[in-house]
């Protein structure tokens, strides 16, 4: 039987059993004009109340020198310096989300340190369960030129023009690719979220925008030299977790004991359906150790349900958990 | 048996011209779960999947059923979706939630053995390639339906399906026919 032949019939087995699968049926409520107007006075109600709180604060404000005073580095520049230790004090990352989402252990993502590595993305190791950080080491100089080059193009300042559909790439078209920056200098952590460079394009003047595009190329091109490929230590572990209401499951191996004390129901939640949690301690060689002996889709059993996970090793300074827009 | 529920402005009206959602929805149903099914390998998954992608669609049908083919819209959205590792994970963890509900339903059809096997063999062909191979095959879409879908042109769809039949051919030891 010919492959061709072999997909037609395969192909014609597929559609009759999808022909049978659970269909859902289709319920629309339509908000009635008692329900409206709740919503409505609802709505009055919550912006007068941001009004006089928005007036309140800024009076508060302005009458308080000290607290102006204390605005953190509003007019210093910002300047790389050796004696940062091990903690990243800048970070760009590229990640480009499409067409998964979360996709942040996926994409490219390119995290300049300031001792000089290049965090290029995360990689999975082969039929495990932990994903480690791939490193490149690029030197001082050219961290150097990331920030100055980042300062320039100034991401920050566009960030409120950002389309709302970068909040959640279904909701436009499914497959748009985009890229969210994350900008960490001394006075905190700043985001540019784009629908993909063409995106950009229209909302940053061309020079900036070219200097945006020469940044990628740089950082993919370093990224792809790769000739001294590091490593970091593992000493804190990223969890997530996708809880089931039932043990079971119609394609998943084996299932192997939770390994943390700490239950999965009392772990935070990071988004609906998924609780998240950093390990750190004693902890991580034993849990590391674990997900690196265990196949990818191993699930983990606390108190008679069964878990997916997705772990990976954190790079020094990186908070965890964080949301893709956060 | 699940419902879609969406809270619909009943001001807001479906443009003039435009398929009624429950019609789409009739007709394309058993080709999009087919091609969520060979996808991802799993019934359970494949029905999440699907509804999943319906009910964004639903949610959107105003903007979504005005593009000339909602339906290649879908699809895309359940390619992704049944070629991702993190989606597959998520959906099978949402279907786990409910097996007591379907564990009734899995006793009907199942797929001939070699079919089974065919289907394992397409999934584990490089992304595109399996995802040309399951919208060219299950959906019988010409080759520049496909590219629209995936996003690249018909003649990168026939390269996607000349390689996929020909690391088929090897993996499965059959002989190989012409598309």
């Amino acid at each position: 039987v010919s492959i061709e032949a072999r997909l037609r019939n395969g192909a014609r087995e597929a559609l009759r059993i999808a022909a049978e699968f659970d269909r859902p049926g289709i319920e629309v409520r339509a908000f009635s004009f008692a329900r409206r107007a709740g919503f409505a006075v609802v709505a009055a109600a919550v912006v007068f109340a941001i009004v006089i709180a928005g007036i309140w604060t800024t009076r508060w404000i302005v009458n308080d020198d000290d607290q102006v005073a204390d605005q953190p580095g509003q007019d210093e520049p910002f300047t790389p310096s050796v004696d940062a230790g091990d903690q990243p004090v800048l970070e760009i990352r590229l990640v480009d989300t499409s067409p998964e989402w979360p996709s942040y252990p996926e994409g490219p993502v390119y995290t300049v340190m300031l001792n000089g590595r290049l965090v290029v993305g995360q990689q999975q190791l082969p039929e495990t369960m932990l994903r480690v950080p791939l490193v490149v080491d690029i030197g001082l100089d050219r961290v150097t030129e990331v920030i100055e080059a980042a300062q320039e193009i100034g991401l920050p300042a566009i960030t409120t023009e950002i389309d709302e559909k970068a909040a959640d790439p279904l909701q436009g078209s499914p497959n748009y690719p985009y890229w969210t920056f994350l900008y960490t200098d001394t006075t905190g952590t700043h985001e540019l979220a784009v629908l993909d460079l063409d995106t950009a394009a229209q909302l940053l003047p061309d020079e900036r925008y070219a200097k945006l595009f020469d940044l990628y190329v740089q950082l993919a091109t370093w990224a792809n030299e790769g000739t001294e490929l590091g490593d970091l230590p593992v000493d804190r572990i990223e969890v997530m977790v996708m809880t089931s209401a039932e043990s079971g499951s119609v394609t998943a191996p084996e299932p192997v004991p939770w390994p943390l004390e700490q239950p999965v129901a009392e772990l935070p939640t990071y988004i609906a359906g998924i609780r998240c949690t950093v390990v750190t301690g004693p902890d991580v060689t034993e849990l590391r150790d674990l997900l690196m002996s265990l196949p990818l889709d191993t699930p983990l059993a606390d108190r008679d349900r069964w878990h997916a996970t997705i772990a990976r090793a954190l790079i020094p300074g990186e908070p965890g958990c964080r949301l893709p827009t956060e | 048996m699940r419902t879609m529920v969406t809270r619909l402005d009943r001001d807001s009206p479906i443009r003039p011209g435009q398929e009624r959602f429950e019609h789409f929805y009739s007709r394309e149903f058993t080709t999009v779960a087919a091609l969520a099914y060979v996808l991802s390998g799993s019934r359970t998954v494949a029905e999440e999947i699907t509804q999943e992608a319906f009910e964004a669609a639903y949610r959107e049908w105003e903007r979504i059923g005005s593009f000339d083919r909602p339906g290649a819209w879908v699809r895309r959205v359940v390619a992704n979706k049944a070629a991702s590792s993190w989606r597959r994970r998520a959906a099978a963890v949402r279907a786990m939630s409910r097996l007591p509900a379907t564990a009734e339903q899995q006793s009907g059809l199942e797929m001939s053995a070699e079919a089974v096997e065919l289907w394992a063999a397409v999934r584990s062909l490089p992304r595109r390639q399996r995802q040309a191979v399951a919208l060219h095959y299950v959906d019988d879409l010409p080759l520049g339906d496909v590219g629209e879908i995936l996003g690249c042109s018909a003649g990168t769809v026939k390269t996607h399906l000349a390689r996929a039949r020909e690391r088929l051919k090897r993996d499965l030891g059959t002989l190989g026919g012409e598309a």
